[in-house]
């Protein structure tokens, strides 16, 4: 089963509103079937940008990530429920990749690793590798 | 008025056939033909012109007749044997070119046939070899599948081992929990300088000790 994230955007309710709202979010995943690894807070912020739903206007909302596992299915299953639930101001789901240092996929800007793109000594060393394979090539081809 | 026949070989084409030839003179005939038109009446002069009949002689007739009759069944005689021979000629030759065409045929059929052997020889040796390699490639590519499959299935119980290990948060515990997110804080609204130093957001609600574990980029490689 893979690990999801659920990130979604709470109305500035008071704490029990609050508690039972992030409830609700909770039994959606856990009647389909899904399983809750963990949650966070991110706290009430203003919102980026004046945000209308369910017929109110908001201007702050509390951020809330729950991290949950399951079926490929669960992330359409919970859209709709949770459109429907008048506490969430917006809700979205994002698939939890293994986290892979940058310097592993691009050019490492720090130098924690040594790129071998930007080393003059191993840039040589390839090339020296690459020219002796040629030539050995060659020989056997003559042969 | 002027001959016809004169007008038109002088007008035309043949006029100058004629004077480039060796006649440079063109004879002298005068067309009886559209001399008068035909509605004219018979020349007062030709009246009551009779053409006398022309002279024969009834023995020289008959010998003429005979002489011709005797000549041309010579000539059609000598015609047909010409012909026969021609023909049997033509045959002969036929015949000849048919045998040589089929010894041709022969030979070529033999040397086609042997080039066709020679070729197949080669081929069913290349094919062989081909089908060898292609085995060989075959079991080299199911070794590395397996190989792969043994390393996914290794990474996926490595996997299933991490899940098993993690804590999931029971239904009977949500309020516990719920209780416990919502008095903590978490704030991801930071950057890492390139001495590895942690600079707090926007809304840092919280002293720089509570903020989330300073991570060093050395510490990830």
């Amino acid at each position: 089963m893979p690990t999801y994230e659920l990130s979604v955007i709470l109305k500035a309710l008071q704490r029990p509103q609050l508690s039972a709202a992030v409830k609700r979010c909770c039994n959606n995943i856990l009647d389909q079937g899904g399983m809750i690894r963990g949650m966070e807070n991110l706290g009430l912020k203003p919102l980026p940008y004046k945000m209308s739903s369910h017929g109110s206007k908001h201007y702050e909302g509390n951020y809330v990530l729950i991290k949950f596992d399951g079926s490929t299915h669960l992330p359409k299953l919970i859209e709709e429920p949770m459109k429907r639930d008048s506490a969430v101001i917006r809700q979205t789901v994002f698939a939890e990749r293994e986290w892979v240092p940058p310097c592993l996929v691009e050019a490492c800007h720090f130098g924690e690793i040594q790129n071998p793109d930007h080393e003059r000594s191993i840039w040589w060393s390839r090339v020296n590798r690459r020219y002796v394979r040629w030539e050995r090539r060659k020989k056997e081809n003559q042969c | 008025m002027l001959c016809p026949l004169r007008n038109l070989i002088k007008s035309s084409v043949a006029h100058k056939v004629l004077l480039e030839s060796s006649i440079k003179q063109p004879p002298l005939v005068n067309s009886v033909r559209f001399r008068k038109p035909r509605w004219l009446p018979i020349a007062k002069s030709k009246e009551f012109y009779v053409r006398k009949p022309t002279p024969v002689i009834p023995e020289e007739a008959e010998e003429l007749y005979l002489r011709y009759s005797k000549y041309r069944a010579d000539v059609e005689s000598i015609r047909l044997f010409l012909k026969e021979q021609l023909s049997q000629k033509s045959v002969n030759i036929m015949e000849k070119q048919e045998k040589d065409d089929a010894a041709d045929l022969k030979l070529m059929e033999e040397q086609v046939k042997e080039y066709n052997n020679q070729v197949a020889a080669l081929r069913q040796e290349r094919q062989n070899q081909e089908v060898i390699a292609e085995q060989k490639r075959i079991e080299e590519v199911m070794q590395k599948q397996q190989e792969e499959r043994l390393k996914r299935t290794l990474q996926a119980e490595k996997k299933l081992e991490k899940n098993k290990a993690a804590s999931f948060i029971q239904p009977e515990d949500l309020d516990q929990a719920i209780e416990i997110m919502l008095d903590s804080r978490s704030d991801y609204n930071y950057a890492i300088t390139n001495s590895g130093d942690v600079i707090l957001g926007e809304y840092p609600d919280q002293p720089l000790d509570k903020a989330p574990p300073r991570t060093k980029m050395s510490d990830i490689s």
